[in-house]
């Protein structure tokens, strides 16, 4: 057949239209309106394709069911199956399935590729395993589609399916047993900086979609030797119950999100002891960082602070894995952005020895400690949006303003005498219990 | 008359989508689920029974559908009158179902429910005469408009929706009488230019 006739005969090429302006629609509408990509040097194609795929997921696998139906009820209408066989069943079927898998194809990556044009940003490989998900349960459900199609009419098929489908699959991560929005085939979270879904979560929904459809595929396939149609609906049967029960017994473990790895962005390293490390995308501020970091452990251990200097600080996007004793994880991009590095310093340092010191103490330590680092307003800041949330909110900041200048003007080896004996007063029992 | 019904599969056909109509509102109710919108961006509240009418909606074009061309445009019985009595009955029975639900359950949705399959049936009655059994893409296509583009930020139905309506809403019931009598206007004034093919 012609290129031309083959892709006219097919309704794929007359819902495309719509389908296509729905994706855009979708793009604009949610995508559009609702991504706040943050940092823009943290580009991460995967991240984006992912976000950008939540809504789009339902629609492609309904257009792809309704449109599998609706072709089966076709071939059936024309009569292609009473005709003496010049090509193989599974010939006919792909060729009659192909434009449809073409059309999901490109709905999936028309969304991709608006997002990454407007993050300018360019695909890598690891940010095509979610679309290429898509189109795999896409094809599925095409599959799906045929086999209902070859048993009932198209007229009725076709639209319940479509429906049925989208509400199924959109609705899914509001169901409440976790597992169904696992299967479902629509990746319920927007990925972070650096992670990537594990391959369980991928495959989960592909063995679920794509056992029903090889089960369906079998029980709808004529056979006429007696004993190979009873063997083809029992491997029918066996295949969707297998798949089935497979695909929930990888996921029902799972809660709310799907696992991801993390750690797939590039980091950069520079210096040591400690050896800081940041994604590749901001390694331009890893001077910057370094020099806050040494900076303030030194100030903080001249000061008579106990300091146990870090072997290794992480910025949380590029950590993977279980913490090394000795490493430090601190989001150092964004504190970098927001100018606290100094700050997140002395909270790692300064530590007290028991879980619940006392308020307004703990606070004077803190804000003498921010002082000494150099970074007491961005303490105080921190503490004027924190503290009016209490009762005596205003009274404790003025309090403890009055006593960290007090003790500032001190000379500094009573200031390192003051500061034991305070981090050890904040937890002494009896000791004003009230927590502020 | 027993034999056109059973020619436009009346019982093998119509009668399993009324029942899974009925079970559809019986059981569904007033349910909700989260839908992605396209104007909101995020989701937004869509009721379950708004697909409920499709399966009749879907028997409906089937059973129509169901005809012999060449026999029936040279009929000397009214063949397009019992159409439209059965296109009516089909509607009247769908609002009796949704009644019956609502006295049995108080659910606010069920006659409307009803009202909805009369509203989709004429809308399938208006497209079917221009495309043949592609129409039942026409209802499909407004619960779909109604599911991307019918609620407002804060969940509230746009004027042009008919179907997230409640039970007495008169402005949606007259769109559904509008929309059944134009289509059956056209369903017994033009003559289709291709004929329907069974299946």
């Amino acid at each position: 057949m012609r290129l031309r006739t083959w892709l006219r005969a097919s309704a794929a090429l007359w819902l495309a239209p719509l389908a296509l302006a729905l994706i855009v629609l979708y793009f604009f509408g949610g995508y559009v309106a609702d991504h706040r990509p943050g940092d823009p040097r943290l580009g991460y194609a995967p991240r984006t394709v992912s976000s950008v795929l939540l809504s789009v997921y339902p629609l492609v696998y309904a257009t792809a069911a309704a449109l599998g139906a609706w072709e089966s009820g076709r071939l059936r209408r024309d009569g292609v199956w009473a005709l003496g066989p010049a090509r193989s069943r599974v010939g006919v079927v792909v060729r009659e399935l192909a434009p449809v898998w073409l059309l999901s194809g490109v709905m999936v990556a028309l969304a991709v590729s608006l997002a990454l044009v407007r993050e300018g940003q360019a695909p890598s490989l690891a940010s095509l395993v979610l679309p290429g998900m898509a189109w795999l349960v896409s094809v599925a459900h095409s599959l799906i589609g045929f086999a209902a199609g070859l048993v009932l009419p198209r007229v009725v098929v076709a639209p319940v399916l479509a429906l049925a489908v989208f509400y199924a699959v959109a609705a899914a991560w509001s169901y409440e047993p976790f597992w169904l929005r696992h299967i479902s085939g629509q990746y319920p979270e927007e990925l972070g900086f650096g992670e990537l879904p594990t391959p369980a979560s991928v495959a989960a929904p592909v063995l679920f979609a794509g056992a029903l459809a090889v089960g369906l595929t079998l029980l709808t396939t004529p056979v006429w030797r007696p004993t190979w149609r009873v063997l083809c609906a029992v491997a029918g049967c066996v295949a969707m119950l297998g798949g089935t029960v497979g695909a929930y017994a990888m996921v029902r473990e799972w809660g709310h999100s799907p696992p991801t790895s993390s750690g797939h962005a590039p980091a950069s390293c520079a210096g040591d002891a400690p050896v800081v490390c940041m994604p590749a995308a901001t390694a331009e501020d890893l001077p910057a960082v370094r020099a806050d970091i040494d900076e303030t452990l030194r100030l903080l251990a001249d000061a008579g602070v106990a300091v146990e200097p870090p072997a290794r600080v992480e910025d949380r996007l590029t950590a993977s894995g279980v913490r090394a004793a000795g490493t430090w994880r601190l989001p150092l991009t964004s504190l970098h952005a927001a100018e606290t590095t100094r700050l997140a310093v002395v909270d790692t340092v300064v530590l007290f020895p028991c879980a619940e010191p006392d308020g307004t103490t703990a606070r004077t330590v803190m804000l003498w400690a921010a002082g000494v680092a150099g970074s007491a307003d961005a303490y105080l800041r921190r503490q004027q949006d924190e503290l009016p949330l209490y009762q005596d909110g205003a009274q404790v900041l003025a309090d403890i303003e009055q006593r960290a200048a007090a003790v500032d003007a001190l000379p500094p080896p009573e200031q390192a005498d003051w500061y034991r004996e305070a981090v050890a007063s904040a937890c002494a029992p009896g000791e004003n219990a009230g927590n502020v | 008359m027993w034999w056109w019904l059973k020619g436009r599969r009346a019982f093998s056909v119509l009668a399993w989508g009324l029942g899974a109509f009925a079970a559809a509102v019986a059981v569904l109710g007033d349910a909700t689920v989260e839908l992605p919108s396209i104007l909101s961006g995020s989701a937004n509240p869509v009721l379950f029974v708004l697909m409920a009418p499709i399966p009749l909606c879907a028997a409906l074009e089937l059973s129509l559908g169901s005809r012999l061309a060449e026999a029936e445009e040279t009929a000397t019985r009214r063949v397009r009158a019992l159409d439209a009595g059965l296109v009516l009955g089909v509607c009247a029975l769908a609002l009796a179902v949704g009644g019956a639900v609502h006295l049995l359950t108080g659910d606010t949705y069920a006659v409307a429910a009803g009202r909805n399959v009369a509203f989709l049936t004429g809308l399938l009655l208006c497209a079917r005469v221009f495309v043949g059994q592609a129409a039942i893409a026409a209802p499909v296509l407004w619960i779909f408009a109604v599911i991307f583009a019918g609620f407002s930020r804060g969940g509230h139905a746009a004027f042009w929706t008919v179907l997230p309506e409640p039970n007495g809403d008169l402005p949606a019931a007259l769109a559904a009488c509008l929309a059944l009598a134009s289509g059956l206007l056209l369903h017994g004034t033009v003559r289709p230019t291709e004929t329907p093919s069974p299946n």
